[in-house]
């Protein structure tokens, strides 16, 4: 079961959506964040929430934020589709041909300027998840079966 | 139509109005409804776009976030589904939530709530701002449930997986939503054939499963509080006489319903059986009256 996180962990998730895609914290605000053991949910805060929590078992909580390793956090789908549209940074605008190939899975070159790392896909203004940037290419991280049903 | 179908169906002859029209309607083949996800656009935007993006879609009469979609093999793989902006539902599945009537803020429970069209529509309904504890018994069907909250990027659900017969009675909800499990017979246009109801030791079993989820529905909903009973089958086992005990108890009262179709009353009896005289306050859906599949819906409220 996933647990409130505390006021050090907030900030440490404000500040990676902060500096790495530039998402303001206000854009979280009214939401409450939960450490699960691999992923981060966020859910909307309500004043029996913290009661709900102690009085069920919450299999789950929102929609997952963040996937966490020890050595990275890597954005969400769903977690972009929502608060995606915040971001100044790090956000990659695809064409046409770069959607079909993006979505296939193939990787397309990055448009430069562009940091290595995680990075928000976007096509015609509409967030459509997660990509890696590396070595001149750019990588879908949307999952295998959602993408493929596309 | 099969053998067997006539069959289930045959008892039903003096009970559903124009019989031959229901029998034909069954045949038709079912138009496929989806739910514009209002969080992310409004029904009006929603249609410029999808229409934009050269889909045939026409606004369903009566419930502004409905749309029949044409030509589209798949709607469950398009681009605009990928990004929540719709849920793939049928027309008479989306009138429990509106039914049930949540506000923002309130605490709702879900009790049977796999796959999570009407969880997700009661979120939506509730502008996202609330809570809906969404339960479903078995943990691999809330999968299906949580994929719908994750794409629709609905924030207010919570998901748990107790038996509902034994969701934990220390919480009390304002209002609840009751989609028991039941014998489909419903569906079958949608070409889910029943099968449950002709064994009647399972439909006997069904029919004590839905009495005891009603029950247990009932307690954990608070003084006043609101509930709503669907089920998908026309079998009035499974639907008016499970209400008429709880009706009969005492323990709620049933309240009116406005349906923006065609549709029927519930019965005031079947077989030797008589049902308390605000049976009437329920709806029964059939698909020559609305172009979806049948249904039935209860709307009661829990005495003080």
């Amino acid at each position: 079961m996933p647990t409130f996180a505390s006021e050090a962990e907030r900030k440490k998730i404000l500040d990676y959506f902060s500096n790495r895609f530039g998402i303001p914290e206000k854009a979280f605000e009214g939401f409450c964040f939960l450490m699960g053991e691999r992923k981060i949910w966020i859910v909307r805060d309500h004043p029996e929430l913290e009661r709900i929590f102690n009085q069920l078992k919450i299999e789950s909580a929102g929609i997952p934020l963040l996937r966490t390793k020890p050595s990275m956090w890597k954005p969400t789908t769903a977690g972009l589709h929502l608060f995606g549209l915040h971001a100044t940074r790090n956000v990659v605008d695809l064409d046409g041909d770069a959607l079909r190939a993006f979505l296939k899975r193939e990787p397309i070159d990055s448009p430069l300027p562009l940091e290595p790392g995680f990075v928000i896909v976007r096509w015609q203004g509409k967030i459509l998840g997660c990509g890696v940037n590396g070595k001149g290419r750019l990588r879908s991280q949307i999952s295998q079966p959602r993408g493929r049903s596309l | 139509m099969n053998e067997k179908m006539i069959q289930t169906f045959n008892r039903y002859r003096d009970m559903i109005p124009d019989y031959e029209g229901f029998l034909w309607a069954l045949e038709q083949p079912l138009p496929i409804t989806i739910r514009a996800n209002t969080l992310k656009l409004g029904p009006g935007p929603f249609q410029n776009l999808m229409r934009e993006q050269g889909y045939d879609l026409e606004p369903v009469e009566g419930i502004e976030e409905a749309f029949i979609l044409r030509g589209v093999e798949s709607p469950g793989s398009t681009l605009e589904y990928f990004l929540g902006y719709y849920q793939v539902q049928g027309l008479t599945s989306m009138l429990p939530a509106k039914i049930l009537g949540p506000r923002p803020g309130e605490i709702i429970l879900d009790l049977c709530a796999a796959p999570g069209g009407k969880t997700t529509h009661l979120a939506q309904l509730m502008g996202d701002r609330g809570l809906v504890v969404a339960n479903d018994f078995k943990f691999e069907r809330t999968h299906v449930l949580r994929s719908h909250i994750d794409r629709l990027g609905i924030l207010s659900v919570l998901v748990c997986c107790y038996s509902g017969q034994a969701f934990p009675l220390r919480r009390k909800f304002d209002r609840v939503l009751l989609d028991p499990p039941c014998s489909a017979e419903g569906t079958y246009r949608a070409g889910l054939p029943p099968t449950r109801s002709e064994n009647p030791k399972v439909a006997r079993h069904l029919v004590r499963v839905q009495k005891e989820l009603l029950r247990h529905a009932l307690e954990v909903l608070r003084p006043g509080g609101t509930l709503v009973y669907s089920t998908c089958t026309y079998a009035p086992e499974e639907n008016e006489a499970v209400v008429n005990e709880a009706v009969k108890e005492g323990k709620a009262e049933l309240l009116p319903i406005f349906i923006p179709f065609p549709h029927s009353k519930g019965l005031p009896s079947w077989k030797d059986e008589s049902y308390h005289p605000d049976m009437g306050k329920t709806v029964r859906l059939y698909p020559h009256q609305v172009n979806s599949w049948g249904f039935f819906i209860a709307h009661l409220r829990k005495r003080s």
